[in-house]
């Protein structure tokens, strides 16, 4: 399914979700900030807009983020050790 | 109206079998309860097991998947009658597929099969072989499902059966099958070709699933004032006939529709109308406003 390659019903789309319904209210209801989370939804109402392509850059973009985040918080590790 | 008792059931039997390639499916079972209750009162096991697989497949038609299962091992435990061994497995592999159990219902389809190759129907071939389509369809097999539904095409043509029932559906489910594969335009004539037939058909249930395929169709196009007009079509019929499966799926596509359009009040109406049906699940409207789900979904899922 996360490949694309299984098809569910919207039914089963939302037993799904009712499984994780909390953690989901927690993403879209209980945050400290509306602000912010406000922000994250406008980001993600504008990723849904671009095309495919723009959406597979702007994918490694945050993939390219995280791994350079990632290499910064080891070399912090090496050195505290 | 005939008045002897079998040619009563005979005449109500036919007049069920119309009522279902017509989608009018509670009237059909109407007619399949009266005719049943002459077999039990003439005390005929093959009538009885002949209505109770035609009472079965109404039941079925109409969603209500416990009803339509309950005999229908036993009329196959019971029955060597090639037609009945047919009808009961079809409609159990049916209920089973709706169910999600797609293996076993996959086996059930496969023994309808095995009893349709002594009788000479096309029609039923066709039908059996557009059944197991559907499965494979389920499991997300497409390149098997997109060949058994040409197998199944290729049957009707042998059989010179034309454009009448089950060509319209074995047509529409491939071209939603070729939607699922990302073939838009493709998928959108064979469809728009299925509307046609399901038109001069009368045939309701194809029909209603034609507008709404074809709106995911061109919601995926980004073609959206294309998709929300056959959107429509489709929510005025299921509206009508109590499609309950249908309605819900033009909520979601409408909804999203009208997402992609810029007019959020109006998906905000169709999301209303969609998180109505699960009141347990109150984050739903906002689920859907934020993530696009099309990619992931099979509007034929039933389960």
């Amino acid at each position: 399914m996360e490949n694309g390659e299984y098809k569910v019903s919207l039914e089963t789309l939302f037993k799904i979700l009712s499984i994780f319904e909390m953690n989901i209210a927690d993403f879209f209801n209980e945050d400290p900030s509306g602000a912010t989370r406000e922000r994250e939804f406008e980001f993600l109402r504008q990723y849904q807009r671009l095309s495919p392509r723009a959406q597979e850059e702007v994918q490694a973009f945050v993939q390219f983020k995280m791994q350079g985040e990632e290499r910064v918080r080891d070399e912090r590790l090496k050195k505290d050790n | 109206m005939s008045t002897e008792p079998v040619a009563r059931y005979t005449e109500l039997t036919e007049e069920g079998n119309l009522q279902v390639r017509c989608g009018e499916f509670r009237q059909a079972e109407e007619r399949f309860q009266a005719a049943l209750e002459i077999a039990r009162e003439l005390n005929d096991q093959h009538l009885v097991h002949r209505a109770m697989c035609n009472l079965s497949t109404a039941r079925l038609s109409q969603g209500d998947i416990q009803e339509a299962e309950k005999g229908l091992r036993e009329i196959l435990l019971k029955s060597s009658d090639p037609t009945i061994v047919f009808i009961a497995s079809s409609n159990l592999a049916s209920a089973l597929r709706r169910q999600g159990r797609l293996h076993k219902a996959l086996m059930y389809a496969k023994r309808a099969l095995r009893a349709s190759e002594t009788l000479e129907n096309f029609t039923w071939k066709a039908t059996c072989h557009n059944l197991i389509a559907n499965i494979y369809l389920n499991m997300s097999y497409l390149d098997d499902a997109m060949a058994e539904y040409r197998f199944a095409l290729s049957l009707s043509e042998k059989g010179h059966i034309g454009t009448a029932y089950p060509v319209d559906y074995i047509k529409e489910n491939l071209g939603y099958c070729s939607l699922l594969k990302k073939r838009y335009r493709q998928g959108i004539a064979i469809i728009l070709e299925a509307l046609q037939i399901s038109l001069a058909n009368g045939n309701t249930r194809c029909l209603v699933e034609c507008y709404q395929d074809l709106c995911f169709a061109y919601m995926q196009l980004k073609e959206l004032k294309q998709a929300e007009e056959h959107g429509e079509k489709a929510l005025a019929i299921a509206t009508e006939k109590d499609y309950k499966d249908i309605l819900k799926n033009c909520y979601y596509l409408l909804g999203e529709v009208n997402l992609l359009m810029g007019n959020e009040e109006r998906s905000d109406l169709y999301f209303d109308r969609l998180q109505a049906f699960y009141p347990h699940l109150p984050v739903l409207k906002q689920f859907l406003r934020t993530f696009d789900v099309s990619n992931i979904i099979n509007l034929k899922n039933p389960f």
